[in-house]
C-alpha cells in the first residue's frame, strides 16, 4: 500500500473513514467544476475524485482490470398488472403503446410507470464492493475501509466459517462474513468503552463457577493448588476490574521470604473477611476462564464519535451485530431513482468517472 | 479577460463583502466573527439588498465561478484550515450518539435540531367540532403541547434519508429490526417454505434465507453459552432508520426483476400492426425468458389472476399447496442427484485442503498436461474464488 496523507485539510480528499478530520473533509467538500473545462480534463478530474474515496489503496491498473462497462439495474414488476394483461398494449399500434390514462389536449406530461431515471452512472464502482473488505466497511463491523483491510490480512475475518486473509476476496452471493465481536466492538466503539476493562455479569459468574468447580475436583487438570490459595477480594457482584484483578494478583503473589508479602496477605485476607462472599481467586485465575463466554465482552457499548454520519447498511447485505455476522446477498444494483452505492459524488461526476474508464476515451 | 467597464483599482460593491463570504460554504456562518456573522445574517434576511460578489457594478448575474456549486477549493479561514473552530462550534451538532426513533443524523449543511409542537399549533390549538358543530371540550379535546414537545410526526416525515448533502440518489434504506428476525425465524421454524415468508413479509427472498442462516447461529451461540453483543446491536439500530415489526410490514420491494443484458442493445423487430406483441413474444425476440418467468415471486402473477376470475379462497390456496408441493419434491430430488454426485467421488481431507477425487479418463485431461502450476511459487498470491460452505 502507497503511503500518503489520507485526511490532509490543506488538500482534502473524500475517504470512506470516521476519521474527525475525514468527516470535517467531507462536510466542506465540493464537487469538481465542470464549466470552461474540456471533456477530457471533466473526466480526468471526475476520476481522480472518485479514486479518491473508492479503494484508493488499490493500483490503478488493479482497479482497471475490476472495472466492467455493464451496469446491473433492477425494474420493479407489478404482480397486478401482469395479471392484468400480456404487455401488448405497451407497444400497441405503431409501437407507441396505449395510453393508460387518455392523456388531455395540452397536457404535455406523460405519466410513465418509472418516473424518475435509473442513477446508473452510480454503479460505476460496484465490483469493489465485492471486496471482502469493503464488504466488512459497509456491514459496519470496522470504521474505514483500511482498518478492515487489516482485519482481513490478520486473519480476523472469515468467509463461510473459513479464514479469509485475502481483503480482495470478491464475495459471491450468498457468502456468509464474519469478524471477531470484540474486534468489532473494539473497531467501532467509543474511546471510553474501547478499553476492556469490566467484565460482564455472566463472564464474572461463569468464572466463579469454573473455578469453584476446579476446586472441587482435586483429579482435574485445572485442580487449585495449595501455593495458590492466596485469597483475593471477588464479590462476583461487586465490579470486576481485569487491571485491578492482574494488580491485586501480583501484590499477593505467595512469598514466604518477604514479610511484606505475608503482612500483604494478612490485609487481603481482612478485605476477605470484611465481605461476606468468601471467594478464593488464584494466581492464574485467567486459565479457569471458560473458552466461551469470553471474559473481555462488556455489557455496555458506546458508537464511536460520527459513527451516526455513517450509519447505512444497503440493501445487498443483512448483517447481525449480535454475532456479528453479514450475509452479502446478491451483487449490488440500481434502481428508479437511487442506487444501493454510497458515495458522496452525483450523476454528473459518476458518468464522467464511467467514461473515463471505457476503453476508448 | 472581458473587458472591464469599471477600473479593478475602485472599491466595488463585491468587494464590501469578501468573496469568499459570497461563496455558499456552508461553512460560513460557524467561521465567522460573530457581529460579521450577524450582518450577514441580516443581510441574507433583506432580499432587497442581495450580496453581490459580482465586480461589475451593473451586472445583475453571478459570476460563473461563485454561482455553481462546483468551485474548486478555497483554503478555509481558521486555525488548522478551519478545522479547530470546526470542532468546536459544528461537530458537536453532526454527532448525535444516540438518535431518539431510529431518526437518523447524517451529515447535512445545516444541522437543525429535530422540530417542536411550539411553531406549528402553539398560539392558535386548532378547535374540534362533533357532529352537531359543538365544540369538543373536556377530556376528549388534545391536550395542549408544551413549549418544547418534539413534533414526532413532523420530524418522521421530515428526516432525510441522504447520507451525502451532494449525492441524492443514495438514500438509506431500513433495515429489520431484531423483532422482525425473530419473526422470519419463527415462521420459516413453523415449517413455512422461504419463497412464502418472503412474500407474507415483504422481504427478498435472500434476505429471508440470511436471516434464518444466522439465527441459527445466534442460537448456537446461546447454546454454547457464549454471550450476544446485544448492547451494541441496540446502539446500532438506534443510528439508523428500522422497519419495526408490524402486523402486514412493508420492508421492501420483492418483485424487482433484474435488467438482463441482452435487453440493454437495440433490436430491430418487424411486426405487424395488427398483431399483438406479448412479453412472450419480446422474451423470444431476444433469446430470453419473458419476464413472467423471470420475476422472483413469479407465482404472484397466478395469484393475482386467479383473484381477478373471482376464485374463491379455498380454489386458492389450493392451488397454493399443490405449487408448494411440487417444488418441495423437485428441491428433494436436487438434493438427491447432489448426494448421489457427492457419494461417487473419494474425498481426501487434509488439515488444509479437501481433495475430491473423481474418476478420470488420462486422455480427457490432458490439456493440463504439463502446465506448470505457480500456486506454490513464492509472490505468486492466488485468491480463491470461493469458499465452500
Amino acid at each position: 500500500m502507497a503511503k500518503q496523507k489520507l485526511f490532509s485539510l490543506k488538500r482534502p480528499r473524500p475517504r470512506q473513514s470516521w476519521n474527525k478530520h475525514n468527516v470535517y473533509n467531507l462536510f466542506r467538500y465540493r464537487l469538481p467544476q465542470t464549466t470552461g473545462r474540456t471533456f477530457f480534463q471533466q473526466k480526468f478530474r471526475a476520476k481522480q475524485e472518485t479514486r479518491r474515496w473508492n479503494g484508493e489503496y488499490l493500483t490503478e491498473r488493479k482497479w482497471n482490470s475490476m472495472f466492467r462497462h455493464t451496469l446491473r439495474g433492477v425494474i420493479r414488476m407489478s404482480p397486478a398488472e401482469m395479471a392484468a394483461g400480456d404487455g401488448s398494449a405497451a407497444v400497441a399500434g405503431r409501437g407507441s403503446g396505449v395510453d393508460v390514462v387518455p392523456r388531455r389536449a395540452g397536457s404535455g406530461t406523460r405519466v410513465d410507470a418509472h418516473e424518475r431515471p435509473i442513477p446508473f452512472p452510480q454503479m460505476t464502482f460496484a465490483p469493489l464492493e465485492r471486496r471482502l473488505d469493503t464488504a466488512v466497511y459497509r456491514a459496519l463491523f470496522a470504521s474505514s475501509v483500511r482498518q478492515a483491510r487489516s482485519f482481513c490480512v490478520h486473519g480476523k475475518v472469515s468467509v463461510n466459517g473459513k479464514k479469509m486473509p485475502h481483503a480482495g476476496y470478491m464475495l459471491n452471493p450468498g457468502d456468509m462474513f464474519s469478524v471477531d465481536p470484540m474486534l468489532v466492538m473494539r473497531a467501532i466503539g467509543n474511546e471510553s468503552t474501547r478499553a476492556f476493562r469490566r467484565l460482564s455479569e455472566p463472564a464474572k459468574d461463569a468464572l466463579e463457577t469454573a473455578i469453584k468447580s476446579a476446586a472441587r475436583n482435586p483429579k482435574s487438570a485445572t485442580f487449585l493448588k495449595s501455593a495458590d490459595t492466596t485469597t483475593l477480594s471477588s464479590n462476583a457482584d461487586a465490579e470486576i476490574d481485569a487491571e485491578a484483578f492482574t494488580k491485586s494478583t501480583a501484590e499477593t503473589e505467595p512469598n514466604p521470604t518477604t514479610a511484606e508479602a505475608e503482612s500483604q496477605a494478612e490485609t487481603t485476607a481482612a478485605v476477605v473477611k470484611a465481605k461476606e462472599k468468601d471467594f478464593k481467586l488464584p494466581a492464574n485465575w485467567r486459565s479457569y476462564l471458560p473458552r466461551h463466554p469470553r471474559w473481555k465482552i462488556y455489557d455496555s457499548w458506546e458508537p464511536k464519535r460520527f459513527m451516526n454520519l455513517f450509519a447505512y447498511i444497503p440493501r445487498y447485505l443483512e448483517v447481525n451485530h449480535n454475532i456479528c455476522h453479514a450475509v452479502y446477498l446478491r451483487h449490488p444494483v440500481a434502481r428508479s431513482g437511487s442506487a444501493e452505492i454510497p458515495n458522496p459524488f452525483n450523476n454528473e461526476t459518476m458518468q464522467l468517472a464511467y467514461n473515463w474508464y471505457l476503453r476508448r476515451r | 479577460m472581458p473587458p472591464r467597464l469599471r477600473p479593478s483599482s475602485l472599491t466595488s460593491t463585491g468587494n464590501v463583502i469578501p468573496q469568499f463570504i459570497a461563496s455558499d460554504s456552508p461553512l460560513l456562518p460557524f467561521l465567522l466573527p460573530l457581529p460579521l456573522r450577524n450582518s450577514l445574517l441580516a443581510l441574507s434576511r433583506n432580499p432587497s439588498h442581495p450580496p453581490s460578489s459580482s465586480s461589475r457594478q451593473f451586472s445583475t448575474s453571478k459570476p460563473a465561478a461563485a454561482s455553481s456549486r462546483y468551485r474548486e477549493f478555497v483554503k478555509t479561514p481558521g486555525r488548522r484550515n478551519g478545522f479547530i473552530e470546526w470542532m468546536r462550534d459544528v461537530a458537536p451538532l453532526l454527532n448525535n450518539p444516540a438518535p431518539l426513533r431510529n431518526i437518523p443524523t447524517y451529515m447535512s449543511y445545516k444541522p437543525q435540531p429535530l422540530p417542536t409542537l411550539k411553531g406549528t399549533s402553539g398560539s392558535t390549538p386548532k378547535r374540534e367540532f362533533d357532529e352537531q358543530g359543538n365544540i369538543i371540550d373536556g377530556p376528549k379535546r388534545a391536550k395542549r403541547p408544551k413549549a418544547d414537545e418534539v413534533d414526532w410526526e413532523r420530524a418522521m416525515t421530515e428526516m432525510s434519508l441522504s447520507p451525502f448533502p451532494t449525492n441524492p440518489s443514495f438514500q438509506a434504506h431500513p433495515v429489520i429490526s431484531t423483532e422482525f428476525r425473530e419473526q422470519i425465524y419463527l415462521r420459516i421454524k413453523a415449517g413455512r417454505s422461504v419463497r412464502r415468508v418472503s412474500a407474507e413479509l415483504n422481504c427478498e427472498l435472500e434476505r429471508v434465507a440470511a436471516v434464518v442462516r444466522m439465527k441459527e447461529i445466534e442460537r448456537m451461540w446461546g447454546e454454547q453459552n457464549r454471550p450476544l453483543c446485544t448492547a451494541m446491536q441496540n446502539r446500532v439500530h438506534a443510528l439508523m432508520p428500522v422497519s419495526q415489526w408490524k402486523a402486514l410490514p412493508q420492508h421492501e420491494s420483492i418483485t424487482d426483476m433484474r435488467i438482463h443484458p441482452a435487453t440493454n442493445n437495440q433490436l430491430f423487430l418487424a411486426v405487424p400492426e395488427s398483431m399483438p406483441f406479448s412479453r412472450k413474444d419480446a422474451g423470444a425476440a431476444l433469446g430470453i425468458l419473458p419476464a413472467d418467468q423471470r420475476m422472483p415471486h413469479s407465482e404472484l402473477i397466478e395469484v393475482e389472476r386467479m383473484r381477478l376470475q373471482g376464485k374463491n379462497i379455498e380454489e386458492m390456496v389450493e392451488v397454493e399447496r399443490q405449487r408448494e408441493e411440487a417444488e418441495f419434491k423437485a428441491a428433494q430430488e436436487k438434493q438427491a442427484r447432489v448426494a448421489a454426485k457427492k457419494a461417487a467421488e473419494t474425498v481426501v481431507e487434509t488439515d488444509r485442503f479437501e481433495f475430491r477425487l473423481k474418476p478420470a479418463v488420462t486422455g480427457h485431461v490432458g490439456f493440463r498436461y504439463g502446465v506448470p502450476h505457480d500456486d506454490r511459487k513464492r509472490g505468486v498470491v492466488k485468491i480463491p474464488t470461493r469458499v465452500v460452505v
